[in-house]
């Protein structure tokens, strides 16, 4: 049930994008998370989704591992689009359900268009998450972050929590499934009942979860202390950041999209 | 041979929720030569990850303790506690809870950052290391999807890739399928004949113990025996009172002995035992 979720999970091929330098590739995903909300008619979300494509093409990353990661979201993209739909004024009207809620042709239009927004922007995430492996994607963010150290931050932990975090989503979920099936398999009922039933099911997979998380912090700690981590002071890395062509590319095509996005909102 | 660890009337105890103390060791003595094969044997909670913790500078020895020396340095020195860690690599039972990253290369390179050695260095020590273990190929995959034993390795070149001195592996095949135990193992004892390198296996197998150069017994935070593998398995009380087992084939020459047989009594592999047993059957 739980194998579905791929999300964050890093995926080692060459490409075009792998081959980007991890700080473009974030600023860039914010950036379009940005154009996406810039874009409120269809043609504007229209060539965001085209160039996201073209993205997507030159990850080299199968269409299956997006699908997958677009499956997760799916109901968080039902609710927030029903949101819309039933909660959006304005139009003519199509048709009431009961007294208070009518659905309008403008709730229509909405709906839609928050869902591809949130499908796009889950897509874009996906493309910088599929193709930058953790420890580049915490260097990444330590090197972005680095003028906040003026502010006496730790930016180094944090990025490397983050990445702490990304590594053990697959180990996990894996567990999480051990632990659900042998709580069926003692006859715990995990599907059935209404929503306060089904939480009180999950209790016995949370705790046991939760404890051997905590376990294997600590073996964790103790691993990278066997293996001299100190943070971030004197570290050096295998992997130097540094700008290419590509970047300029990617840059490029956004400044391009940029450009065209203010056009059409012009129109 | 040279003396490369030596631990001296050492003393271990932790405070429990009520703030008493409980030791662990106590009067704990023990000398590692450079370059041989150490196993360390011992029921639950006889104090082997406590040892091996001990070593490298992980858990310090109580106020009232003797020393500790790796390759002469103190561990009780906080000057000498990143340089501990680097001669004396630990490797713990768990894979996945000791992979930092999710690529191999990187994997094996994040003891030598944390070391600040520059790139080119970082890169050298990555190659040598995934040649120790024979893992080449699998350089840029991904470390969650590799197999148990595969893991295992990589967490050990992760270690060796600081060059240390020492390689201690805490029940490094515990959960693995004999398959994974295997490649942990011919991987380890490549390296301490190839490279010389000096190891202590901890382990609840037999028959890994079998193959190592000394077998240290251990029973409530004490040596109780300390030789070869033969004279210590060909001690059937004493490795009961430790609360192990034989190894199997060594089991069952014990058994026929007290049945009668006459059969040669130093017997730790499958191999030893059916030369044993064909050589009886030929001379009755
Ligand atoms: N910091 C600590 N807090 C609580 N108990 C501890 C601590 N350190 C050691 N112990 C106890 O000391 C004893 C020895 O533990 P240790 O982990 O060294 O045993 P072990 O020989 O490695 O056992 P196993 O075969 O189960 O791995 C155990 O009873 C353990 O509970
Ligand atoms: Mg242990």
């Amino acid at each position: 049930m739980v194998d579905g979720i791929s999300f964050g999970q890093f995926y080692p091929v060459r490409s075009f994008v792998h081959q980007m330098d991890g700080r473009v590739k974030i600023v860039l995903t914010i950036a379009f998370i940005v154009f996406l909300f810039l874009a409120t008619n269809a043609a504007s979300l229209l060539i965001c989704a085209i160039s996201l494509f073209f993205f997507i093409a030159a990850t080299r990353v199968p269409i299956k591992t997006y699908l997958k990661n677009v499956r997760a979201i799916i109901p968080v993209l039902l609710i927030t689009a029903a949101f819309n739909l039933f909660y959006t004024d304005g139009g003519t009207v199509l048709f009431k359900i009961g007294s208070h809620i009518s659905v309008t042709t403008n709730g229509v239009q909405t709906a839609l268009f928050m869902a591809v927004r949130i499908l796009l922007l889950i897509i874009s995430s996906a493309i910088m998450t599929n193709t930058t492996s953790p420890t580049v994607l915490t260097d990444s963010i330590e090197s972005l972050l680095s003028p906040l150290k003026w502010l006496r931050l730790d930016i180094h932990s944090l990025a490397m929590m983050m990445s702490i975090a990304l590594r053990f989503v697959p180990t996990l979920i894996e567990e999480t499934d051990k632990i659900m099936n042998s709580q069926k398999a003692r006859g715990a009922d995990l599907e059935s009942g209404n929503l306060l039933r089904r939480i009180k099911a999950l209790l016995p997979i949370l705790i046991p979860l939760l404890i051997s998380a905590f376990r294997r912090a600590a073996e964790l700690a103790d691993a990278m202390e066997c293996r001299c981590y100190h943070g971030g002071d004197g570290r050096t890395r295998l992997r130097v950041m540094r700008l290419s062509w590509r970047d300029g590319v990617a840059i490029t095509v956004f400044v391009l999209l940029l450009v065209g996005l203010i056009l059409l909102r012009r129109m | 041979m040279e003396t490369i660890l030596s631990l001296q009337h050492v003393n271990y105890s932790y405070e429990d929720d009520n703030g008493e103390l409980i030791p662990v060791l106590k009067d704990f003595s023990l000398e590692i030569q450079r370059g041989s094969f150490v196993c360390v044997l011992g029921h639950n909670g006889s104090g082997k990850s406590t040892l091996a913790k001990l070593l490298n500078g992980l858990y310090q020895p109580d106020q009232d303790s003797g020393p500790i020396l790796v390759d002469g340095l103190n561990t009780r020195d906080e000057k000498n506690e990143l340089e501990v860690r680097r001669r004396v690599g630990l490797v713990f039972q768990n894979p996945d809870n000791q992979l930092v990253t999710t690529v191999v290369e990187e994997e094996i390179a994040f003891g030598p950052e944390n070391l600040g050695l520059p790139r080119d260095e970082l890169q050298k020590r990555v190659d040598e290391a995934l040649l120790a273990v024979d893992m080449q190929e699998y350089r840029n995959h991904a470390t969650y999807k590799l197999s148990g034993g595969q893991k295992q390795r990589i967490a050990i070149a992760g270690i060796l890739a600081m060059r240390p001195q020492i390689l201690i592996l805490d029940e490094p095949t515990a959960m693995l399928d004999p398959k994974g135990r295997e490649e942990v193992l011919s991987a380890v004892r490549r390296l301490n004949r190839e490279q010389g390198m000096t190891v202590i296996l901890i382990t609840h197998h037999m028959e890994e113990a079998a193959k190592t150069d000394r077998v240290i017994v251990m029973k409530n935070g004490q040596i109780t025996a300390d030789s070869t593998p033969q004279a210590v398995f060909s001690q059937p009380q004493l490795i009961r009172d430790a609360g192990l087992s034989l190894p199997q084939p060594t089991e069952l020459t014990h058994r026929l002995i007290q049945e009668g047989f006459p059969i040669d009594k130093e017997v730790l592999t499958v191999e030893q035992a059916v030369a044993a047993i064909s050589k009886m059957l030929k001379e009755k």
